[in-house]
C-alpha cells in the first residue's frame, strides 16, 4: 500500500513538474501554428506553418542575427575585460577592493528604467543612442555585473597552492596566470560567458530605451508584435528566443562535467 | 652549500610576531625537520625560505648567495604541498615537465629526465603521456609531485606537511621512501611537520618551534633524551606532566613528599613542572625502596589493552596520568609509579612561562 502511494504520488509530481513546464510552451506552440483560431473553440480551426514561413520569410530574421550579433559581441567584451580584472580581484591586494565589487552591483541595486533612463541622457549628449554602440554600452552594464561577480568567485575556487607550485618551479606571474589560472577556470568562464549570452540576447529595457527606433533586437521585434495582437508571430519569436537557452544549458551540463573539475583535494 | 637564516623575523600585522629571532643552518645533504604545534610558525619559516613571504627583519643565505629578498622564481627551491597542488588539466608528464619547458630544456632532454625521476619515485612511466594527477592514488599523486619538484634538482627542497593527508599504511611507507630517495640524491630538505613520528624517524637534524620562536635544535636523539625546556619535554614522546611544589626544604605533589636529587632553588617555595613519558614509567603494586628511583603512588583507575600492551589511567594527588606497560594490573587501586631517574624531567615553573 505504502509502495504504491508512493507511486502514485511521484508520478503525481512528473505530472506537475510536467504540466509547469510544457503547458506553457505547448500553448506556446499552437499559437504558432494557428492559422485560425477563434472564441469559442478550444484549439484552432486550422493548423498550418503560414505565420512560419512569413516569420522566417521576413524581418525576424534579420532581429535574430541582430540579436546573436550583440549577443556575441557582448559577450567577448564582457570576458576581454572581466577575466583578468576577477583573477586581479580574486588574487592581489588590490586597493579599494571592496568599492569596486560594490560599484559594479550599483546598477542593479536600482531600478533598472531610472538607471537606463539616465544612462540615455549621457548617451544622447555622445551621439550614440540608435546605433549599435549604445546598444552593446547598456548591454555591458548588467552583463559586467553577472561576469564579474561570477568570476571573482571562479578564480578564488582554485586552490592558490596550484599557482604557487606553478611560481615555485620559476614560472613568471603572467605564465601563471596564461597555463595554471586560465585552464583551470574555464569551466566557469563558460559558464559565465552563457549568463552573459543570455542576458544578452533577452535584454529588454535597455535596448527598448537606447536602441529603438533602429535597432530592433529579438526581444523588441516580440514586443513589437505582440503590441499589433500578432499572437503567431509573438509567439514563433518567443519559441526562436527558447533555442538558444536551451542549447547553452545542454553546453554548460557537457562543460561542467568534464573531467578536472573533480580532481581538487582528492586524496 | 649550506643554508643558514640569520635573526629573521616576520609579523603579519604590527602586533604579534610570528616568527622572531630565527637563526638556522640546514647543512648541505642534511634532512632537516621543523617540527611544532599548528600555529608555532613552521609555515610561515617555510614560505619565507621559499620566497613567498617576505621577511622584516634578517638574512637568508642559499650558501654565498643572499635570498632575502630574490622573488621566489630565482631561489631555484622546489616545494612539495600538503595537498600535492598538481595541475588538474595537465597530464601527469605535463606536469613534470612544466618546469623543465621554463628551463628550456629540449624534448628529448626532458623526455629523458622525467623517465628517470619517475623510476626514482616508482611509478609506471607507461601511460603518464595520458593519465591524469586524478587517476593516481592520494599515495602517487604525492610520489608525482615529489617528482615534479626533484626533476628540476632544487638546491633545497622544501616539503610543507607532504603525508598528512595520507592513510597510516602509505604514510609509514613514504616517511622511508622519501628519506631513502633524499639520501641518495644528496639533497638538501627541510621538511614541516607536526608528526613527531615523523620528524624523529626522518630528520638528521629537528628544529623544535614554539609560537615563533625555536625551543630546540638538535638530533632527534638528543632532541627525544635531553630536551632543554618544559615545552619541548612535554611536546615530543606521549608525555604527562605533573604539578610539583617545593616547600620547607622538600618536593611535593599535591600532599606526597617525593625525593628529587636536586639542590633547592634559592627560593622558600617555588611551582615545578614534572614531565614524565608514558613509556619510562613502571606501575607496580608494591614498593621497591631504591634510591635509582623516583617513586610515588596514585590510584590505578582505569586499564586499557592496546594490543602491545596496556595503557593504565592513574589518579596521582587529585591529577591524571597515562602510563603503558606490558604488563596488566589487574586489581584497581593503590599502586606505585616509578621512574628511572635519567628518565624524567622536572623544571620550574618560570622557565615554563
Amino acid at each position: 500500500m505504502n509502495a504504491k502511494l508512493k507511486l502514485f504520488l511521484k508520478f503525481l509530481g512528473y505530472a506537475c513538474a510536467i504540466f509547469v513546464i510544457f503547458g506553457p510552451i505547448s500553448s506556446i506552440v499552437l499559437w504558432s501554428l494557428a492559422q485560425k483560431w477563434y472564441w469559442p473553440h478550444l484549439f484552432p480551426q486550422e493548423l498550418g506553418l503560414f505565420y512560419w514561413q512569413k516569420v522566417l520569410g521576413g524581418n525576424i530574421m534579420h532581429s535574430l542575427a541582430l540579436s546573436f550579433y550583440i549577443a556575441i559581441l557582448v559577450t567577448l567584451l564582457t570576458l576581454l575585460f572581466t577575466v583578468p580584472m576577477s583573477y586581479l580581484l580574486a588574487r592581489y591586494k588590490i586597493p579599494a577592493k571592496g568599492l569596486i565589487l560594490t560599484l559594479f552591483l550599483l546598477p542593479q541595486a536600482f531600478p533598472q528604467l531610472p538607471v537606463f533612463t539616465n544612462a540615455m541622457v549621457l548617451l544622447y549628449r555622445w551621439d550614440l543612442v540608435g546605433t549599435m554602440p549604445g546598444v552593446v554600452l547598456i548591454h555591458l552594464v548588467g552583463a559586467l555585473v553577472y561576469s564579474v561577480w561570477t568570476l571573482v568567485s571562479v578564480f578564488r575556487s582554485i586552490p592558490i597552492a596550484l599557482e604557487e607550485a606553478a611560481i615555485n618551479v620559476g614560472a613568471s606571474k603572467l605564465r601563471v596566470f596564461f597555463t595554471i589560472a586560465l585552464p583551470n577556470a574555464i569551466p566557469g568562464i563558460i559558464a559565465a560567458s552563457l549568463l552573459v549570452f543570455l542576458y544578452s540576447l533577452d535584454e529588454f529595457t535597455g535596448t527598448l530605451l537606447i536602441g529603438s527606433p533602429f535597432i530592433t533586437t529579438m526581444p523588441i521585434y516580440m514586443y513589437k508584435t505582440a503590441m499589433g495582437y500578432e499572437m503567431q508571430v509573438a509567439a514563433i519569436t518567443a519559441l526562436l528566443l527558447m533555442l538558444p537557452g536551451l542549447l547553452l544549458l545542454f553546453l554548460i551540463e557537457k562543460y561542467l562535467k568534464s573531467q578536472y573539475l573533480a580532481t581538487f583535494g582528492r586524496g | 652549500m649550506d643554508i643558514s637564516i640569520t635573526g629573521l623575523s616576520k609579523s603579519y600585522t604590527t602586533r604579534k610576531k610570528v616568527l622572531s629571532d630565527i637563526d638556522l643552518t640546514f647543512q648541505a645533504g642534511s634532512f632537516t625537520a621543523i617540527l611544532g604545534p599548528s600555529g608555532c610558525g613552521k609555515t610561515t619559516l617555510m614560505r619565507c625560505i621559499s620566497g613567498f613571504l617576505n621577511v622584516d627583519q634578517g638574512v637568508i643565505r642559499f650558501g654565498d648567495q643572499e635570498v632575502t629578498h630574490l622573488p621566489p622564481q630565482k631561489r631555484g627551491t622546489a616545494m612539495v604541498f600538503q595537498n600535492y597542488a598538481l595541475w588538474p588539466h595537465m597530464t601527469v608528464y605535463e606536469n613534470i615537465a612544466y618546469g623543465l619547458k621554463i628551463r628550456k630544456y629540449s624534448k628529448q632532454e626532458i623526455e629523458k629526465k622525467i623517465l628517470a625521476i619517475l623510476e626514482t619515485v616508482e611509478i609506471d612511466t607507461q601511460d603518464v603521456k595520458k593519465r591524469y594527477p586524478s587517476q593516481y592514488s592520494g599515495g602517487q599523486q604525492q610520489r608525482i609531485a615529489l617528482a615534479r619538484a626533484l626533476v628540476l634538482e632544487p638546491k633545497l627542497l622544501l616539503l610543507d606537511e607532504p603525508l598528512s593527508n595520507l592513510d597510516a599504511k602509505v604514510r609509514q611507507r613514504l616517511r622511508v621512501e622519501i628519506r631513502k630517495i633524499q639520501k641518495d640524491l644528496g639533497i638538501t630538505a627541510v621538511y614541516v611537520t607536526h608528526d613527531q613520528d615523523e620528524a624523529l624517524s626522518m630528520a638528521d637534524q629537528i628544529v623544535l618551534m614554539n609560537e615563533g620562536k625555536i625551543e630546540q635544535i638538535g638530533s632527534p636523539e638528543n632532541i627525544y633524551k635531553h630536551p632543554q625546556s618544559y615545552f619541548a619535554a612535554q611536546f615530543i614522546g606521549t608525555s604527562n606532566s605533573l604539578q610539583v611544589e617545593y616547600r620547607d626544604g622538600a618536593f611535593y605533589i599535591g600532599q606526597q613528599l617525593i625525593y628529587i636529587p636536586q639542590s633547592p632553588p634559592a627560593l622558600n617555595k617555588m611551582s615545578y613542572d614534572l614531565v614524565i613519558r608514558s613509556k619510562d614509567a613502571r606501575v607496580t603494586q608494591d614498593r621497591e625502596l631504591e634510591s635509582e628511583l623516583l617513586s610515588f603512588q596514585g590510584i590505578l583507575r582505569e586499564s586499557l589493552f592496546t594490543g602491545s600492551g596496556y595503557r593504565h589511567w592513574l589518579e596521582v594527588e587529585r591529577q591524571d596520568i597515562y602510563i603503558e606497560s606490558e604488563e596488566n594490573i589487574p586489581e584497581k587501586g593503590l599502586c606505585f609509579v616509578q621512574i628511572p631517574r635519567e628518565k624524567y624531567f622536572l623544571y620550574s615553573r618560570e622557565e615554563a612561562i
